[in-house]
């Protein structure tokens, strides 16, 4: 289960990481004012970091990496071309952002930037769920999968925000409510939460779609639920795990406890990192294709 | 060189004696676990063991042997990122491997599982018609090889006034897919496109 | 060699036999020329300097011969295809190679291939060899040659069942009597022969105590067959070439469109272009058969008129003198012999599996088709009571009066169309001794205790010597293909009794493990032959098959090695005759050239023209034709000349030879029960009968180390999903087989297409034992028995009893 697909499997987080926490911590900024920026500061850059991390890995999957180049020059059919093109104009973008947020005379365009980064980002998320949704893998053509996704980005965004956000953080909040840590993590635990919603929601989904039986024998459903059944069951308890221990963090520091917040915050990034993981390890063995 | 070529295979005397895939294997050098052509072993039926010490049974098996079939509108050639995978002048599918990145997204997307990865030289690969030879005039060496004769191929046009439509027979993918180019007799025993009654048995081998 | 024709060939002379072929084709009212095609295949010298394309053969045994078309560049095989002349139009159809022949290049190129000659260091089958030169080995050999003969007589010297090589004509390996290595021993004193073999020994036996002969009609004429049913027959996996049965068979129904039943316990290839298959337990033919014929004549159906005009002991009326009353076969069907057990289809329906209205309803289809075409394969045959099976059988055609008419057959398996083409002459045997193919095991441990009416030993009371010195030239029956692995180890194991093992052969095989000498061989594509069709219906063909490349490393052919090591025994000049092998194949050209039209004149126009064929002038063969247009002026071979039913030369058998306990000789067809049946108590122990049958993968062992042929056709345990689920076997799992015997491990396939109670281990897998001498590659011989049929003393191996569990 674990030996093929594992550059894609690191390939699509970090991306989908790398977005959500793009977006989610742009808008903490939004909403949070200058404190928030000043605790989410170099978001732009995390983000870069995460999202070149997994195009690098990306190529661990080619057979030529080599001629790479040509994947683009099927736009016109090929959503794995338009995913490449996608994902390469958005992390462009998270490099002009990088700048312009560094160079005064640049700023003022910076919102615009930022701006395009997250619609391009959003862009490469759903061109990344067409890349799956082939008409002879059942399990994988459904809307599942753009759910998956974003959740994905969704979950794994937030917590990275939040993480950015704790680590930063040294003051305290004493429990008020509008403090700049609390705004941010409770916008943290509003996309985490619609975040697990859209994982929860794709499970069963994906579950159904899986169920046809191709003319092996094997549906993807009945293959996951047999061999596959262990990792399976142990990611929804990861997400889950990981998303409480997360809530756990978001009310300590809202009560103004900072003790032990970055170690916790990281662990609970951690856990539900693993579950995303092992979640699509699993995804990538509902390739069950049709025909012979 | 034909126009228009496709195969046509005849499930009522295919004995699933393999000789294509080998005769493939031999003029492709192809490597270990790749297979161009393959023969797949569709059965199913049970059977009832009764109080007398008898047995009943619905059992049946037939073969069906497909590379492949260079289709209309072929599901590899659209979603390849690269183009590398493209159907050339003469209707064959076939891999630029000058071009190929070795994603792996064709073989994810034939419903015939006929791209075939060379892990060596890192590209995809697979059945080419044997343009080589047909080029010469020569029949492909698949076609060549069979002893039963089962397996030919032709101009589409003619071949479709021979069989008829694409026959709708498991465990083949609903033609409307990928518009193959194949021809299918069916045998005694065929099920329907999609029937549940039987399975490919033998996936160890295709 | 095992046609049925050909059968004749080996047992009634070669004389006979030409005349037998040449009456079969007509090939006297062929005009030269007419019918013949020269497929000019061979491009040796021609085309691009880089590849030549040189025409050479597969020529296992598999009772097909096919032509290779080797492309070769540097003396290196770069392409193997196959026959490509001419339009294909049948009758002059091309040869085309099974999956096997196009993967031969793999096969000359194995890395198993042995290199130099080597003499062993270990202990007998340790595999510990050292290398030595050609002479030191053909030394080594003539000296233990002379010390062996001096004290026990060239009746210690034997040469093993060896068919690697079946299809050459000097390089032939088999029947012992046409090989190089005859020869050789002729010239020197002669050797200890065999009769029978591993395909046929019970049924080559059995037939003729009926017909005289074993002989069949082609399958070509099931053109004019209303029925035709097969009983353990599957051409689609025995007879692969498209050259040969399966192309002939699927031709003739397509014009006939013949309905066809297939009576076996595996949904076989042949029956998944059949559209019947009745699923029986192995070993019960005999049963189904008895019950068969209870219909038939319960209802009239039976053709009294053919059995008192063509047979004796059918009923009381008919039997020999002398005999006791209610001996008959009809006395026996209708429970009125010694038994007293009718056999009705409720009877054999419990015994065979096959459900009584199934049985009543095949009787009917069977009684009414007319004609009616009753065949069988080897597989029923190739079992402890496989002579009453082959027989059993035949009596359907003999019942229905389908014996020796167009669209009929005579039960046996399908004949067909052959030339006379010479063979190698190997001078005669001085020894006239023969034991069973498959008592040879026993010829070492008890020799001389071995006697004519204990252990079939022919043409002599007892055997005068036990077997001293073994010519293992091209075969894997040594260990790997002769029954009970285990026990042949142990005895090959003792160093006392053989004395030496001398092992010809291209590849380390598990009985190359066994030589005390090991000689490389050629591979046919790295000398010059001839090979000729044998197992075709409708058309007949020579294949002269040049050398494609140079010998391997040290490999040599076996004719200059027997011509070498008749040098070191004093008898060169006998050996050869003066001439070099190429000069024995033009000498064979022109002995055959009378009787085959179209032959060459000389070996260069022979490799330059490939392929030789002869359609057949006239219609199908028909088995025992002239006997049935004349009964009286053409007779069959049998004592009363009729088709004997009731066999008192059976009887007499029956009364005089010394069986052990449970085995039993009967004069009529009778179901008998076997030490490893269905009906066998020891079932409560291992509760599954195993057949062992011929597979596409490999020609018995051959072709067994070709992993392409392993990836399309991997070697598995056939089991039914009833019999996994109880033992939570799935698809794919690693299984251990066994009995008393010993243990094989391998893949299950886990398939409807056999049924409940039976497993498939088809036979040939390399045997590759582990330190407690447990099998991994699924060697259908770790679990067969030595214990011989009856009659023929043949090689019961498709009755075993096993039991599966997971690994
Ligand atoms: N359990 C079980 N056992 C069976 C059977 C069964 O049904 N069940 N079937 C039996 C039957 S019918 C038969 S005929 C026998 C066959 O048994 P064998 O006669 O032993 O036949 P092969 O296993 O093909 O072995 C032939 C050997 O000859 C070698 N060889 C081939 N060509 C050449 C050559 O040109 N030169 C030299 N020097 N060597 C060559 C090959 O490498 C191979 O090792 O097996 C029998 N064994
Ligand atoms: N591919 C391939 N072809 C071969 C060979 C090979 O090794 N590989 N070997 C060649 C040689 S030398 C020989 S002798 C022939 C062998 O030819 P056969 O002896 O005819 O072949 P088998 O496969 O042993 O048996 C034929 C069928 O008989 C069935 N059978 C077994 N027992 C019974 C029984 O009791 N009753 C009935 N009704 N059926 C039974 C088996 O399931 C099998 O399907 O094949 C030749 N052709
Ligand atoms: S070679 Fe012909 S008969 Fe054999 S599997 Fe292929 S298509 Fe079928
Ligand atoms: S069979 Fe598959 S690989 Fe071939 S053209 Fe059709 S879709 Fe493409
Ligand atoms: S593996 Fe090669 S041919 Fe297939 S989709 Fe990728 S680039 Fe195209
Ligand atoms: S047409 Fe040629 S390449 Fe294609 S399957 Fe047949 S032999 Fe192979
Ligand atoms: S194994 Fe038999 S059928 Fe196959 S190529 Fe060789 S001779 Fe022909
Ligand atoms: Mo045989």
């Amino acid at each position: 289960m674990f030996g093929t697909e594992w550059p894609l499997v690191i390939f699509t987080i970090l991306v989908q990481m790398s977005v959500g926490l793009l977006i989610v911590s742009e808008l903490a900024c939004l909403t949070g004012g200058a404190a928030a920026r000043d605790l989410l500061k170099g978001r732009e850059f995390f983000s870069l970091v995460l999202g070149v991390a997994g195009l690098l890995f990306s190529f661990g999957h080619l057979g030529t990496p080599t001629h790479s180049p040509f994947a683009i020059l099927n736009l016109a059919h090929s959503w794995l071309s338009r995913e490449i093109l996608c994902t390469s104009a958005f992390l462009g973008c998270l490099v002009v952002l990088t700048i312009t947020r560094h160079i005064v005379l640049f700023r003022a365009f910076s919102r615009l930037v930022a701006a395009v980064a997250g619609l391009l980002g959003l862009a490469t998320i759903f061109v990344m769920s067409r890349v799956y949704m082939i008409v002879t893998v059942p399990a994988w053509n459904s809307p599942a999968t753009l759910l998956n996704f974003v959740g994905a980005a969704l979950l794994l965004g937030a917590l990275a925000t939040g993480l950015l956000a704790c680590s930063r953080w040294s003051g305290e909040s004493n429990g008020e409510a509008r403090s700049p840590i609390a705004r941010i993590m409770s916008l943290v635990l509003l996309f985490a939460a619609l975040g697990l919603v859209a994982k929860f929601i794709e499970i069963p989904v994906s579950l159904f779609a899986g169920l046809a039986t191709n003319a092996r024998g094997v549906s993807a459903t009945s293959a996951l639920l047999t061999d596959g059944l262990g990792p399976y069951v142990l990611q929804v308890v990861l997400l889950i795990v990981g998303t409480a221990l997360f809530v756990h963090v978001a009310a300590t520091v809202m009560r103004g406890n900072v003790v032990l917040l970055s170690l916790l915050g990281t662990g609970a990034l951690f856990v539900a990192l693993a579950g995303e993981v092992l979640g699509r390890f699993v995804f990538f063995n509902m390739h069950v294709l049709i025909g012979l | 060189m034909l126009k228009h070529p496709a195969f046509h295979i005849d499930i009522a005397t295919c004995t699933g004696c393999k000789t294509c895939m080998i005769a493939c294997k031999d003029k492709n050098d192809l490597a270990d676990g790749v297979k161009w052509r393959r023969v797949s072993e569709y059965a199913g039926g049970g059977w009832v063991q009764r109080n007398d010490n008898t047995l009943t049974q619905d059992v049946f098996a037939y073969y069906i042997s497909v590379a492949c079939n260079h289709c209309e509108e072929p599901i590899c050639v659209s979603v390849c990122p690269t183009t590398a995978m493209h159907k050339d002048e003469s209707g064959i599918v076939l891999v630029d491997a000058s071009k190929c990145i070795g994603c792996h997204y064709c073989e994810w997307a034939c419903p015939y599982r006929a791209p075939q990865y060379n892990a060596a030289a890192g590209v995809m690969t697979k059945c080419n018609f044997c343009i080589d030879f047909q080029r010469e005039g020569k029949p492909p060496a698949c076609v060549a090889a069979c002893p039963t004769r089962s397996l030919t191929f032709g101009e589409y046009e003619a071949l479709k006034k021979q069989f008829g439509e694409s026959a709708l027979i498991a465990p083949l993918p609903d033609p409307a897919i990928t518009k193959p180019n194949l021809f299918v007799t069916p045998g005694r025993t065929a099920k329907p496109m999609g029937s549940a009654s039987g399975s490919i048995r033998n996936p160890e081998e295709v | 060699m095992h046609d049925s024709q050909v059968w004749q060939l080996n047992h009634v002379g070669r004389r006979t036999a030409l005349k037998l072929c040449a009456t079969l084709g007509g090939l006297a009212a062929l005009g030269g020329g007419s019918g013949i095609l020269h497929a000019a295949t061979d491009s040796s010298g021609v085309g691009s300097a880089a590849e030549r394309i040189v025409t050479t053969s597969c020529h296992v045994n598999c009772g097909s011969r096919c032509v290779l078309r080797a492309h070769v560049a540097n003396n290196i095989i770069t392409r193997i295809e196959t026959d490509d002349s001419g339009d294909d139009a049948y009758g002059m159809h091309q040869v085309r190679a099974c999956l096997r022949g196009r993967s031969m290049r793999k096969r000359v190129y194995a890395p198993e291939r042995l290199k130099y000659p080597m003499i062993r260091t270990g202990k007998r089958g340790e595999g510990k060899f050292k290398r030595v030169s050609w002479d030191e080995a053909l030394d080594a050999i003539a000296v233990k040659m002379k010390d062996i003969k001096e004290r026990f007589g060239n009746e210690a010297f034997y040469l093993n069942y060896c068919t690697g090589n079946l299809g050459g004509r000097v390089s032939k390996s088999w029947p012992p009597a046409q090989t190089p290595v005859a020869r050789l021993m002729n010239c020197w004193g002669g050797y200890l022969n065999h009769y029978g073999t591993y395909s046929t020994a019970q049924i080559a036996m059995a037939m003729p105590y009926l017909y005289g002969s074993n002989m069949g009609n082609a399958i070509s004429d099931i053109v004019s067959s209303k029925l035709v049913v097969m009983f353990g027959n599957n051409p689609a996996s025995t007879r692969m070439s498209g050259g040969g049965i399966i192309h002939d068979l699927l031709v003739a129904r397509e014009k006939s469109d013949v309905r066809l039943i297939v009576v076996d316990p595996t949904f076989t290839d042949t029956a998944a272009v059949a559209d019947e298959w009745i699923a029986i337990r192995p070993g019960t033919d005999a049963a189904l058969c008895a019950a068969i014929a209870h219909v038939l004549i319960g209802e009239g159906l039976a053709d009294q008129r053919f059995l008192d005009t063509y047979c004796v002991g059918f009923d009381e009326e008919h039997m020999p003198a002398g005999m006791p009353a209610n001996s008959s076969y009809k006395a026996y069907v209708l429970g009125q012999g010694p038994d007293g057990q009718a056999k009705t289809p409720d009877w054999a329906a419990t015994i065979c599996g096959v459900p009584a209205e199934t049985i009543v309803r095949l009787a009917r289809q069977i009684g009414q088709a007319k004609p009616c075409c009753i065949s069988q394969g080897w597989g029923p045959q190739r079992h402890s009571n496989g002579e009453d099976a082959c027989r059993a059988i035949a009596m359907l055609a003999v019942l229905t009066g389908n014996v020796g008419i167009a669209g009929g057959n005579t039960g046996a398996r399908e004949g067909g169309f052959l030339i006379p083409f010479a063979l190698f002459p190997t001078l005669t045997n001085p020894v006239k001794d023969e034991i069973s193919v498959f008592m040879w095991t026993d010829a070492i441990m008890r020799g001389q205790e071995m006697t004519a009416l204990r252990d079939g030993v022919h043409n002599r009371d007892r055997l005068k010597a036990p077997i001293k010195f073994i010519w293992n030239y091209a075969g894997n029956a040594l260990v790997n293909q002769h029954a009970d692995i285990n026990r042949t180890a142990a005895i090959l194991g003792d160093e006392s009794k053989c004395e030496m093992i001398v092992v010809h052969e291209n590849f380390m095989t598990p009985s190359a493990r066994f030589a005390d000498i090991l000689l490389p061989g050629t591979t046919n594509l790295e000398e010059n032959d001839f090979t000729v069709s044998e197992a075709a219906s409708e058309m007949a063909y020579a294949i002269f098959a040049h050398k494609v490349i140079e010998p391997l490393f040290e490999s040599r052919d076996i004719y200059d090695t027997c011509a070498d090591l008749a040098g070191r025994l004093g008898v060169r000049d006998q050996f050869t005759e003066g001439r070099t092998r190429d000069q024995w194949l033009q000498y064979l050209l022109e002995q055959s050239r009378p009787n085959v039209p179209g032959l060459p004149a000389t070996l260069d126009d022979a490799w330059k023209m490939g392929v030789v064929k002869v359609k057949n002038p006239g219609a199908p063969f028909v088995a025992y034709k002239t006997f049935r247009d004349d009964p009286v002026a053409n007779p069959l071979t049998t004592p009363s000349g009729k088709i004997e039913i009731f066999s008192k030369r059976l009887w007499d058998i029956g009364h005089s030879w010394e069986l052990p306990e449970g085995d039993r000789i009967p004069a009529v067809p009778e179901f008998t029960g076997e030490p490893e049946g269905y009906l066998s108590p020891r079932r409560s122990q291992f509760p599954l009968q195993l057949v062992t049958f011929h597979y596409k993968q490999r020609t018995h062992s051959t072709y067994g180390n070709v992993p392409w042929l392993k990836e399309v056709a991997p070697q598995e345990l056939w089991i039914n999903p009833i019999d996994a689920g109880q033992r939570a076997i799935r698809h794919g799992d690693s299984v251990r087989v066994f009995n008393d015997r010993g243990t094989s491990v391998i893949a299950a396939k886990v398939t409807p297409r056999v049924m409940p109670g039976v497993v498939l281990l088809p036979e040939g897998a390399w045997y590759a034992p582990d330190a407690e001498g447990h099998d991994h590659a699924g060697s259908a011989n770790m679990l067969t028995t030595q214990h011989p049929s009856p009659l023929a003393k043949g090689n019961p191996q498709h009755s075993s009893l096993v039991e599966v569990a997971r690994a």
